[in-house]
């Protein structure tokens, strides 16, 4: 048990990397649509 | 220089201890010789030492150092082709993996903090020596890249480094593959040819899959695609390679990881066409499907290596195979 | 590969020439180097593999004696073991100071480098622990100590040599098993020697790493083995892995442009 506890904690800095990238990365495109409004909610459609 | 000689007198004449022939005397009983077994191995130990890599830092770093360049070249096509909201996110994206890159390859050393000695020399034949000048020529570029979009500062310079991220960055996405192909792992040696392909697929689809995930769905068109043809790549490129290497690649096919990325990857690649054309939380579900497709990836490519270097039947038989070969050319000639 | 480290070092080459037929076992080898080199200890396990605790080399093993167990005759000794034929074959097995030495190649920080000998050597003080000569090494050789975070291997004695002694574990080889010298001298030594030994009766010898055309272009240290090298736990066909990084890089080459073109391709569309 302890050792299967130890083995995911090696894990967890990948882990939170990722979630991190993914959100300052979520972030930075939202912050982009700033002044744009009509592009937040529904997209261009052609 | 002095050499071993065991004679103490110094006499050429005098037969050495050296010069005893083993099982040149004796009475051997007449015995029936058994058939032999032919020993593969010293009782069953790996020819190889075992890489001393850790999975969460060295596959994370396969996976981490692909998503940063291709999301840097993402990004510089995204601007240059008018999609700002595209090119911001992979910027931002490039930059975060920039810096787990670097945090798994500094915690994999032995001694991290000597890790400025890989600047003291230049050296093609270590694809780690390159790939740290890779890293040096293109942290710079994509640190300023993300920077110059945030604040709006420097455009003309954000626009250089951008570009220059964008083309350094297909760099740091496909010499991963040499990295580990420079190496005497059986898996990872033998798939020299189909590697870069592989890893610059999967990148390009884990590039995409973050773009889908946080670009406006609006801009997020190269993503989608790029996440499509990446994938394809990927699939492609990991089917030959398992087919080619024979025996040698049985630890890629027998890959639960590898197989779980490519459903993954291909999972995401086709909602990303598809669903996640309209709906925003259909293209996040695709991306990260994308993101955990590409490091399943990675995770599965470096532990079937680490399977092969571990059993000294796929150090040992393809090496008789080709002695063998060699022999028979030999006697043909 | 046109450079000819026998021919840059004008003869000046040391090596081992390790003869396994006349070795009895007796590990004082890996006694003398690990005294002389301050190797720190590596476990005290029982393997049960015959006589071998020691198990292969690595960091903290830099002399590793290889004990094999067979029912096979070995020439025409009786071995007294009832109606069983048997032999021992006895190994001491070291770092081979290849021509072309993938470990060298591979180390990103230059702390593995070629001696004025023509052996490969760590220096512990550059070395940065990256471990990539460990899987670089075809013979399993090298490996990252535990203690101090770097790599370490035999130096053949490196601070042993300007000083005209040979490597220690030469030097206490109680048999000459291990015989060091001008590798031109030993290689003509180790020729004599198989032809003495073949004529004997012992038709499966055969020298290991002598072979200039080999794979690693000849090791610094070579054998004498009286069965196949994997017996022995060595290669049988060991390749210095950067043989083949020209057409790594290329196939590299052709990936990162092909990435450029595709994400160009994706983005050229302007939906």
């Amino acid at each position: 048990m302890k050792r299967n506890v130890g083995k995911v904690v090696e894990y967890l800095p990948f882990l939170g990397i990722v979630a991190v990238i993914c959100t300052t990365s979520w972030l930075a495109g939202r912050s982009s649509l700033a002044g744009r409004p009509s592009l937040v909610r529904t997209p261009v459609r052609r | 220089m002095s050499q071993t000689d065991v004679r103490m007198d110094g006499s050429a004449e005098t037969r050495a201890d050296r010069e005893a022939t083993p099982g040149s005397a004796g009475g051997r009983r007449e015995r029936l010789v058994t058939h032999r077994e032919r020993a593969d191995s010293y009782y069953g130990r790996p020819v190889l030492n075992e890489p001393t890599w850790k999975d969460h830092d060295i596959a994370a770093y396969l996976f981490l150092g692909g998503l940063a360049g291709a999301s840097s070249t993402l990004a510089a096509a995204a601007e240059l082709t008018g999609r700002p909201g595209l090119a911001r996110a992979s910027k931002v994206g490039a930059l975060g993996a920039l810096g787990g890159s670097l945090y798994c390859l500094i915690h994999d050393l032995g001694r991290p903090e000597r890790f400025l000695n890989m600047l003291r020399v230049f050296k093609v034949t270590s694809p780690m020596s390159v790939g740290t000048w890779i890293l040096t020529g293109y942290g710079p570029q994509a640190g300023a890249a993300a920077a110059t979009d945030m604040t709006g500062l420097f455009p003309g310079l954000g626009r250089a480094a951008t570009v220059g991220a964008g083309l350094a960055g297909t760099a740091l996405a496909t010499y991963t593959a040499a990295l580990i192909s420079d190496t005497a792992v059986p898996v990872w040696h033998e798939a020299y040819r189909e590697m870069p392909f592989l890893f610059a697929g999967s990148a390009a689809a884990s590039a995409g899959g973050l773009g889908m995930l946080a670009a406006p769905l609006a801009e997020a068109a190269p993503a989608r695609r790029a996440a499509l043809l990446g994938t394809a790549v990927e699939c492609v490129a990991a089917s030959r390679m398992e087919r080619r290497l024979g025996p040698v690649g049985e630890p890629l096919r027998r890959s639960r990881l590898l197989r779980l990325g490519e459903a993954l990857s291909l999972a995401g690649a086709l909602a990303g066409v598809t669903v996640a054309r309209r709906s925003r939380v259909a293209a996040m579900a695709a991306g990260a499907a994308l993101l955990a497709g590409s490091a399943c990836t990675r995770f599965g490519i470096f532990h079937a290596g680490m399977e092969s270097a571990n059993d000294p039947k796929y150090t040992v038989q393809p090496q008789r195979r080709r002695l063998a070969k060699k022999r028979a050319e030999r006697e043909l000639a | 590969m046109a450079f000819d480290l026998d021919e840059h070092l004008n003869g000046n080459r040391v090596g081992f020439f390790t003869d396994t037929s006349i070795c009895i076992g007796c590990k004082a080898c890996e006694v003398a180097c690990k005294e002389w080199n301050h190797v720190p200890e590596d476990g005290l396990d029982f393997t049960g593999m015959s006589y071998d605790n020691t198990v292969g080399l690595s960091a903290d093993t830099w002399r590793h004696v290889a004990f094999v167990e067979q029912r096979t005759p070995m020439g025409r000794q009786e071995p007294g073991v009832g109606d069983m034929d048997f032999r021992w074959l006895m190994s001491s097995d070291v770092c081979k100071h290849c021509t072309h030495a993938a470990c060298l190649d591979v180390c990103p920080t230059g702390s593995l480098f070629r001696t004025e000998y023509g052996t490969v050597v760590v220096q512990e003080d550059v070395c940065n622990g990256c471990g990539y000569c460990v899987p670089a090494c075809p013979f399993g050789v090298i490996g990252k100590r535990e203690t101090t975070g770097v790599a370490a291997k035999c130096t053949m004695c490196y601070d042993r040599l300007p000083a005209g002694e040979e490597p220690a574990c030469a030097k206490t080889c109680p048999t000459d098993s291990i015989q060091f010298g001008d590798l031109d001298e030993l290689r003509e030594r180790a020729d004599r020697r198989l032809r003495q030994v073949q004529e004997a009766g012992m038709t499966s010898a055969r020298l290991y790493g002598r072979d200039p055309d080999d794979g690693v272009g000849g090791m610094g240290a070579f054998f004498l083995l009286l069965d196949e090298p994997e017996v022995y736990g060595l290669p049988p066909d060991p390749v210095v892995t950067t043989r083949d990084l020209p057409s790594m890089w290329r196939h590299v080459g052709m990936a990162a442009a092909g990435l450029l073109a595709g994400i160009a391709v994706t983005a050229w569309r302007r939906r």
